[in-house]
């Protein structure tokens, strides 16, 4: 079988940089594994490793089965091929694992972040975390822990982690606990906008995410409710931000979440729609409504909620605590909501501002 | 001869090391116990100057339960030992000479499905293993050795240790107990040991007067009960004692030594108390309650066991005198070896310099 080949695979002037500003971290390794398109550059970057070229997984089984009497203090993954191998649930990572006593050093594309964070918790590596290397400082940015075999990771983070990034980043796979990224503080926001005063805005022409992780579930209680209030004026011309309320998302490199968005028009009225990502967004439900409010400033209190069967979203009517959901779409069979989800916002644009959300569990059967 | 200075680890009732601590404290190691149901401070600091000399680590807790992964699978446990470090957070901050894993429970010794420990046992370099040694060993690969090293409780229950309190072999005498594992032939009916698992899960769902309401069918005179020792069970202890004929054993008493002084120990849920019986060969029942795990769930993860008889307790039926005479009478040779604390002194020692 051959290993998977697509242009994305192909080693990249970003990827050698990225090597080469972290090269004593990588001059740490016993054993560099990589595939033939990045042989040439580690042979002349890493003289004096061991390094294994291999061109197909059966190759890769093969070489690994056959060193289980050895053990590496620390391995090299150099080869975009080889992380798709590893990522793609395959024995391999069970084989790496047993040759690795300390832990893995892996060239990651952003695409290939969380099936190889996947694969590599579940078959044994404790965390996994992404790095940098700024004047000669080892930074971790963010950092996952598998909960379960066969469940989500629990995510820490301090950076944006969840940015698409054309260039590819280095991950840091350890079999026992990383000290340095336990502590990571968990607040992801994508873009330059920060809270203030309670208020939540995005800036002109950028996308922006903040998150939070959820709150403990309970036993009884498995439904996610999130609620924000969104406002707008009306008389500062085109309107052309969004806004969404977002849940069940588990972290950098998750492309798994749902999201409730609203997109104003002139006068008061609103498009609200309904979205799930797998890999891609699709949009369940859409309806245009009107929203009260004064003169220029209009008001929309939106709520979202999801559990394991169903997904539903709507407006909290002013002076009401009644929440008849404008859409409801059922989920797909075999949704697990994540043990350790996160919530939060999404927004276009600068014209939308929101109170921070709030989020928390209520039983199935008991609405909003 | 310089000798590395022990260092062990667990939390409560998963800690199952003081026997073996005590055997290498008399033979004249220096040994520090971290067991985190006790231990105050910050472990970290402690363990980060320890790291400044020859360290042996050998724990029995679950190697990869931080507070980080029990936040999400077990918040209670989280919240009730907020400074706990896993054997994954401990080996980089102590960087140990030599790791030794000790599982501390017989039913499940290498992990349990929801944590998937097994994928982390290649850690340690050694693993003492209870039985299934050899399965053990072709699973985890070359590196960790794996050692058919007996149950660590059995050898515990053979030492004079401060926590198998001498009280006991006071109360196993003052009680007409024989001294050893055996039946005692004069007696009239069989002496019962009512042993509680899942104790986070019924406190939490009934409180603590729903505890012993809920054991209230088994609570007759002549029934021993043992509690785990845990955060909080002295509550419960304390309301067993005064309102039902029970006797209370201490928490602390080592299980087997109970065990051994039984005719029959019954056992709710699926827990390591129906495998160390069955292994031990004095007949165990296990109550089918739905707590916790369902029915079926306990009757799949005991099917291997022999000697087990199963009583439905979903409608809190008592055990009626006949059933337990058929109980007892299911008596088998014990399988299980003790502890070998010669080995882990033989595996320590190449460590020491002269």
């Amino acid at each position: 079988m051959t290993l998977p080949n697509r242009p994305a695979l192909q080693p990249s002037y970003a990827d050698w940089c990225t090597v080469h500003s972290q090269i004593e971290l990588w001059n740490a390794s016993e054993l560099i594994l990589t595939c033939p398109e990045f042989h040439t550059g580690c042979r002349s970057l890493f003289p004096d490793i061991e390094l294994l070229v291999l061109t197909d997984a059966e190759q890769v089984a093969t070489c690994l089965m056959s060193r289980v009497d050895k053990s590496y203090s620390q391995i090299g993954l150099l080869s975009h091929r080889l992380v798709d191998e590893f990522a793609s649930g395959r024995a391999s990572a069970h084989w790496l694992k047993s040759l690795c006593r300390h832990r893995l050093l892996a060239l990651i594309n952003f695409d290939q972040s969380y099936a190889f964070r996947d694969a590599a918790l579940q078959s044994g590596f404790y965390e996994v975390s992404q790095i940098s290397v700024i004047d000669n400082q080892l930074t971790h940015h963010s950092s996952s822990v598998g909960i379960s075999p066969t469940g989500p990771f629990d995510v820490r983070s301090k950076t944006p982690a969840a940015a698409p990034s054309t260039a590819a980043t280095t991950h840091f796979v350890s079999r026992v606990a990383i000290p340095d990224a336990t502590n990571l503080p968990w607040q992801l926001v994508i873009g330059e906008a920060q809270p203030q005063a309670g208020e939540f805005r995005g800036r002109a022409d950028e996308l922006t995410l903040a998150f939070s992780p959820c709150p403990p579930r309970t036993s009884t209680a498995n439904r996610l409710l999130i609620r924000a209030d969104f406002h707008w004026r009306t008389d500062v011309g085109p309107l052309h931000s969004h806004a969404s309320l977002v849940a069940a998302y588990e972290g950098p490199g998750d492309t798994h979440m749902f999201a409730a968005m609203l997109q104003p028009h002139p006068a008061h009225s609103v498009d609200l729609s309904l979205w799930k990502s797998t890999d891609r967004w699709e949009q369940l439900a859409t309806e245009t409504v009107l929203l009260p409010g004064d003169r220029e400033m209009v008001h929309c209190p939106l709520w979202l909620q999801v559990d394991a069967a169903l997904i539903r979203a709507g407006i909290q009517p002013i002076d009401s605590t009644e929440m008849e959901p404008v859409w409801e779409s059922a989920i797909q069979t075999n949704y697990q909501l994540p043990h350790i989800a996160t919530y939060g916002l999404r927004m276009s644009g600068d014209q939308i501002s929101a109170t921070y959300p709030t989020a928390s569990w209520i039983p199935v059967g008991e609405d909003a | 001869m310089k000798k590395p200075t022990i260092v062990t680890s667990g939390v409560d009732s998963e800690y199952v090391l003081q026997g073996l601590c005590s055997h290498l404290r008399n033979r004249g190691y220096p040994v520090i116990e971290l067991d985190f149901g006790k231990f105050e401070g910050s472990a970290e600091e402690k363990l980060r100057r320890l790291r400044k000399q020859p360290t042996v680590y050998i724990t029995s807790a679950h190697t990869n339960l931080s507070i980080r992964v029990a936040e999400h699978l077990s918040p209670r446990f989280a919240a009730n030992y907020p400074n706990y470090l896993s054997p994954v957070e401990i080996i980089p901050l102590l960087e140990p000479k030599l790791s030794m894993y000790v599982p501390h429970d017989l039913l499940t010794p290498y992990g349990d499905e929801n944590l998937g420990e097994i994928r982390m046992l290649g850690l340690f370099d050694h693993v003492l293993a209870p039985y299934q040694a050899p399965a053990l060993q072709a699973t985890l690969g070359t590196h960790t050795k794996v050692h058919d090293a007996g149950w660590v409780k059995y050898a515990a229950a053979t030492l004079e240790l401060p926590s198998v309190n001498p009280w006991l072999e006071k109360l196993g005498k003052s009680l007409g107990f024989p001294r050893g594992p055996k039946v005692d032939k004069s007696q009239t009916r069989p002496r019962i040991a009512l042993f509680v698992s899942m104790i986070e899960h019924l406190r939490t769902k009934y409180g603590v007067a729903g505890v012993v309401d809920y054991l209230r069918p088994l609570l007759n005179a002549h029934v021993y009960v043992k509690f785990p020792v845990w955060s909080g069970i002295a509550e419960i202890e304390q309301l067993v004692s005064r309102d039902t004929d029970a006797i209370v054993v201490p928490s602390t008493t080592t299980s087997i030594d109970l065990i051994r002084r039984s005719d029959i120990v019954i056992c709710n849920s699926a827990s390591s108390i129906h495998a160390e019986s069955c292994l031990l060969g004095v007949p165990v029942v296990c109550l089918l309650d739905d707590e916790g795990i369902s029915c079926q769930q306990q009757i799949e993860k005991l099917s291997s066991f022999q000697g087990l008889v199963f009583h439905d307790y979903r409608q809190r039926a008592a055990l009626s005198p006949p059933f337990l005479e058929v109980a007892a009478a299911m008596n088998r040779p014990p399988q299980l070896k003790p502890f070998d604390l010669s080995l882990v002194e033989s595996l320590i020692e190449p460590q020491c310099k002269f």
